[in-house]
């Protein structure tokens, strides 16, 4: 699964899989259209519904706690 | 009679209604109508005491209620103020003080050595010891009263063709009628809060800042990260009870699309207003569902005319593939709808967007090539000079007499509500060692800027290399890597046929 939100993640922007750092909100690595795009992309490819509740910065520091927000979606549906 | 001839007499005449009401709140400080007078008065003496008038006056600041506090300053001193953002790239900062040479650079000690680098030979003035200074009332006044209110209030920087960008000046009577305009068309008073989303360098600002200043209302700058995270953003608007709002589409497309306004609930939001590029109806519709008691407004309108020239009172139901309509004029602006030929459009028919009005810019800063290439005589009207803006935007009216935007004419685009023009990122690519040619396009479903290059050279090459030449707003997307470049029969670039190729 993993795998797959990554290969998701490049289609909207290379630089969020590529990205070493620990919070690539505050580096602005992504901006607020590609945060939209990455929860349509990971919706329509994965089958989930991500609650607005999950779309925290928290969530969105790097490409893992991204995974870590798809797992959790997964185990509150 | 009262005639006021700089927006200044307004903030005087605001303060001294309201001195303890928030004029305008960041999450450091809540700064009132009389500290705002109080604080411009302190800088627009230190500005005096430099014995400038008329003169452009850089500020370079974090975006915070010091802002507000050095662009009134700089009114008081009679000259006017050039906004320039601290994460602007610092070669788009040099091309601005190229064309401005401005007098002064006013910064704070966070942002001093930054500023000294594009501007060695610019003077700088320090925030912190301009608020020193001991303004005195009388050559205050003196100074407001110099004022014409055709002077410059000031001069915003807008994306240029060339690689240029281009500064529009902006009047203070250019303000003062769009802003009374607005307050007396939406009834804005005192009683309004707004949240302001956009930067103090791009026009939409212009409403949020000087619509307060005119009416006693009070703007909330949101903390731009809020806008990535639409239920922070929504939480923030409930907690501040904002009710009145003036956003680019683009950030009310997100909060509609990641399902937020279900969870948080806006009902304070009184007037939604949009503008800047076209807002869809898709998420209009869900805004209108969850926030059904707040009026709509899409407005439209260039940097060249101020902030908004037209407006749509949302009144009717509208499907997906509808066109939402630009409405009409405020009363200080005419628009005239062009064709190829100078004369008017008739109903259905396209024609050019074409500006007057008492809100109409000056012209380009230092370019009287591209301001006579903008800025033309109407040509209905052969008895006496009527200067128009041609706006490069094609329209038509519908069957209730309300324009409804059509497409550019050229290659600008609007991208997150900033207004882009494809050549200055084609220019700032072409700037780099080994590339020969370059294409940029846009898609505007998507909302992505993808750059087309027909060279040996990688994506982080080219992306590390314009990082420094462009605003990130203006960072493409995706780069396309072509064997080839297509081109027509002039030896142009063939933009459709690349744009079927993508």
């Amino acid at each position: 699964m993993k795998e797959k939100v990554y290969a998701l993640l490049e289609e909207v922007n290379k630089k969020i899989v590529q990205y070493e750092g620990e919070n690539m909100l505050e580096d602005e690595i992504v901006e607020s259209m590609e945060i939209m795009d990455i929860v349509v992309k990971l919706e329509e490819e994965l089958g989930i519904e991500i609650g607005p509740e999950y779309i925290v910065p928290e969530y969105f520091m790097t490409k893992d706690t991204i995974v870590k927000m798809v797992e959790d979606v997964r185990k509150e549906q | 009679m009262d005639v006021k001839n700089s927006i200044i007499r307004y903030l005087e005449e605001t303060a001294e209604k309201f001195p303890d009401k928030a004029a305008f709140c960041d999450e450091e400080r809540e700064m009132t109508f009389r500290e705002l007078r109080e604080e411009a008065q302190k800088i627009g003496m230190g500005l005096i005491r430099q014995k400038i008038f008329a003169k452009p006056v850089v500020v370079y600041l974090e975006k915070s209620v010091a802002c507000l506090s050095c662009f009134m300053g700089i009114a008081y001193s009679g000259n006017y103020y050039t906004p320039v953002d601290v994460s602007m790239p610092a070669a788009r900062v040099n091309k601005i003080m190229e064309t401005l040479h401005p007098a002064y650079i006013v910064t704070d000690e966070k942002n001093r050595e930054k500023a000294g680098e594009f501007a060695a030979d610019i003077p700088v003035l320090l925030y912190e010891k301009l608020l020193q200074e001991k303004p005195d009332e009388e050559k205050l006044s003196q100074t407001v009263s110099r004022v014409l209110d055709t002077d410059l209030l000031y001069v915003l920087f807008t994306s240029g063709s060339t690689g240029v960008p281009k500064g529009v000046t902006i009047s203070h009577r250019a303000v003062i009628d769009f802003a009374l305009a607005v307050n007396e068309r939406f009834d804005i008073t005192e009683k309004e809060k707004f949240a302001n989303q956009g930067p103090f360098y791009f026009d939409l600002s212009v409403l949020d800042i000087y619509c307060p200043i005119i009416s006693g209302a009070t703007t909330y700058i949101v903390p731009p990260e809020y806008f990535k995270f639409p239920i922070k953003l929504l939480q923030y608007i409930a907690d501040k009870q904002i009710n009145a709002l003036y956003w680019v589409p683009s950030a009310l497309v997100v909060v509609a699309n990641l399902r937020a306004l279900r969870a948080v609930d806006v009902s304070c939001l009184k007037k939604i207003m949009f503008c800047g590029e076209v807002m869809p109806n898709k998420q209009l519709n869900v805004w209108r569902k969850h926030v059904p008691n707040a009026m709509y407004v899409n407005m439209y309108g260039p940097t060249e005319t101020t902030c908004a020239s037209t407006y749509y009172v949302v009144d009717r139901e509208f499907e997906d593939t509808d066109s939402l309509p630009i409405g009409v004029p405020f009363e200080n602006t005419g628009i005239l709808l062009l064709k190829e030929d100078g004369t008017e459009a008739g109903e259905g028919e396209a024609g050019e967007i074409c500006i007057k009005g008492t809100s109409l810019s000056a012209g380009y800063f230092h370019a009287p090539e591209r301001t006579r290439e903008a800025f033309v005589q109407n040509p209905l009207q052969e008895n006496f000079q009527e200067m128009i803006y041609k706006t490069g935007d094609l329209a038509k009216y519908n069957e209730y007499g309300e324009l409804i935007y059509l497409s550019r004419k050229d290659f600008q685009i609007k991208h997150m509500g900033h207004r882009i023009e494809l050549g200055e990122i084609e220019a700032a690519i072409g700037s780099l060692d080994d590339i020969s040619e370059c294409c940029v396009l846009y898609d505007e479903e998507k909302h992505k800027i993808t750059a087309c290059i027909a060279d040996e050279v990688t994506e982080e090459y080219i992306a590390d290399g314009i990082r420094e030449l462009v605003p990130d707003y203006m960072q493409p997307n995706r780069y396309i890597f072509l064997k080839e470049m297509p081109h027509n029969l002039n030896g142009k670039i063939d933009r459709t046929k690349l744009k079927e190729m993508l």
